[in-house]
């Protein structure tokens, strides 16, 4: 007979906090864009191909299937370029008290939903 | 069922056992390096990536003309390769943690380090080259 | 790969319900792990409910009042009962914390789940098997390290440099950080978590330990050191109000000071 492991996984287990949701979501939206920099060099690659190759991409990038993959990608973009800061500052040292952790983790979303949704406004309005 | 002398067996094994296995061949003396370029290309790619969007936008949504002379200039030639590198290269590192905390086999980790290398190494090298090829005009 | 569910012999299955007290005003219901060595059976969550107007205040005292009228079966782990020996960590309603400093009054309405430390093997109930955990303790050399010939009297500090030992020293080692992060789930037998990274801060902050060097290369490592993503569970849970999460930023930054 095996001793048994106790109980750990979120959020059955283990209560999420802000913290641990935001960590797990700087996790995936890196993870995101590095499967979505394989486009993004596709694109590079087929400006300079051009012809057949980038009207077919540019096709694709325009299509509604293209604007959700691009709107899900900014949002990625931003998640993790604003994270990416708050993390920096932790590394310097700055923001370690649970409740600013916490204020900065609002933040970081409030700047991600600011930042894509300015982006896409410019794109329509454009 | 059979005495349970199993149990505690294994809980006298265990006080010998545990930290044999804790201490392991002792650390590698390495992590700084990587911990370090993980961030170095993260302060690298604030300005890079918005940069780049920032162009794409105002470029992508327009003729593949105006993306082709934006890259035949060569600042923004240059700054895109760069953001391609750091930002690969960012990737690359996290990637790798991201298996490192959750594969625990020795074959499947060297497999995943030859793949993504590999991959990291072709997309550096495919958007040097068609930057390259816009940049030269050829 | 790592398990991100229990395995087969550790799902949590329905136990047994205890009799309610008779003509009791305030009850509090208690959802509380059980596994039994001596059974050859999975692990279950039992139902207890207890007359609050007969109890003490604190979740400590109604695991005791159980253990005491109900079932003297139930297994836990208590010494101090205030907050200084660390032994009764347990995980109450998803959130690891100290029993003996948890009042029922601040657990939300309706019953209340208790579980061991999360993520270790369980030796009983909510005995949590902590020999990893010493075994990692024991791995950075917790004294102080000098090669000056001990003194007549103290080794003597200055005021300012005793202020860095603040918000270490005061760590019990009840493990609640070290088992509330999910980099310690995934690599408890290479990364050294938390708790023991907070302990090895204390000895690498102390103005008279000579062995800096040296605690900093058996750190120096992907596993040891840098499986620590901030994911700041840790500063969350602890009972005793530390920061681990900053003790291993600290760290990382005197490796980076290094060159």
């Amino acid at each position: 007979m095996e001793r048994p492991l106790s109980p750990f996984m979120f959020p059955t287990w283990y209560r999420f906090q802000i913290t641990s949701a935001l960590s797990i979501l700087h996790r995936l939206t890196g993870i995101a864009l590095a499967v979505g920099s394989i486009l993004l060099v596709w694109w590079l690659i087929s400006v300079a191909a051009g012809g057949e190759v980038f009207a077919t991409t540019h096709a694709l990038l325009a299509s509604p299937f293209g604007i959700v993959l691009l709107c899900g990608w900014s949002i990625a973009f931003f998640y993790h370029l604003c994270n990416g800061v708050r993390h920096l500052a932790w590394d310097a040292g700055y923001g370690f008290e649970i409740r600013s952790a916490a204020r900065s983790g609002y933040a970081v979303l409030a700047g991600t939903v600011l930042l894509t949704a300015m982006t896409w406004l410019y794109v329509f309005l454009a | 069922m059979t005495k349970a002398t199993s149990l505690s067996d294994t809980t006298a094994l265990r006080d010998e056992v545990v930290p044999r296995q804790v201490r392991q061949f002792g650390s590698a003396r390495d992590g700084l390096r990587e911990w370090r370029l993980q961030r170095l290309t993260a302060i690298a790619l604030i300005p890079l990536s918005l940069y780049f969007a920032a162009s794409i936008l105002s470029i992508a949504t327009l003729d593949r003309k105006t993306a082709a002379d934006w890259l035949s200039s060569p600042v923004p030639a240059l700054l895109v390769i760069l953001v391609v590198l750091a930002g690969i290269m960012h990737a690359l590192i996290g990637v790798r943690s991201v298996v490192l905390d959750y594969v625990h086999t020795r074959a499947r980790l060297l497999a995943a380090e030859l793949l993504f290398r590999a991959v990291a190494v072709i997309l550096a090298g495919g958007a040097v080259l068609a930057v390259l090829k816009l940049f030269l005009g050829r | 790969m790592s398990e991100f569910t229990l395995p087969a012999n550790s799902k949590v299955g329905k136990g047994k319900h205890w009799p309610t007290p008779k003509d009791g005003v305030h009850l509090k219901g208690f959802r509380i792990y059980r596994w039994d060595p001596d059974k050859n059976a999975n692990p279950t969550i039992d139902e207890f409910e207890i007359d609050l107007d007969h109890c003490g205040p604190m979740v400590l005292d109604a695991l005791v009042k159980i253990n005491d009228q109900i079932d003297p079966t139930l297994s836990f782990r208590r010494s101090c009962r205030e907050g200084v020996c660390g032994s009764c960590a347990m995980n109450i309603n998803g959130h690891n914390t100290l029993a003996c400093l948890t009042p029922i009054s601040s657990l939300k309405a309706g019953a209340s789940r208790i579980t061991p430390l999360p993520h270790l093997p369980v030796l009983k109930d909510l005995i949590p098997d902590l020999t990893g955990l010493y075994a990692q303790y024991a791995l950075i050399e917790p004294w102080l390290q000098s090669d000056q010939p001990p003194p007549d009297r103290e080794r003597r500090q200055s005021p300012e440099d005793r202020a860095k030992l603040d918000g270490l020293w005061e760590c019990i080692l009840c493990f609640c950080c070290s088992t509330s992060c999910p980099s310690y789930w995934w690599n408890q037998d290479k990364y050294l978590g938390p708790s023991i990274l907070l302990q090895s801060y204390r000895w690498l902050a102390d103005s008279r330990d000579q062995s800096t060097g040296e605690r900093l290369d058996r750190l120096e490592d992907p596993f040891r050191l840098y499986r620590c993503h901030t994911i700041m569970n840790c500063t969350k849970t602890c009972p005793k109000g530390l920061n681990p999460a900053r003790a291993i930023a600290n760290t990382k930054h005197m490796m980076s000071e290094r060159g």
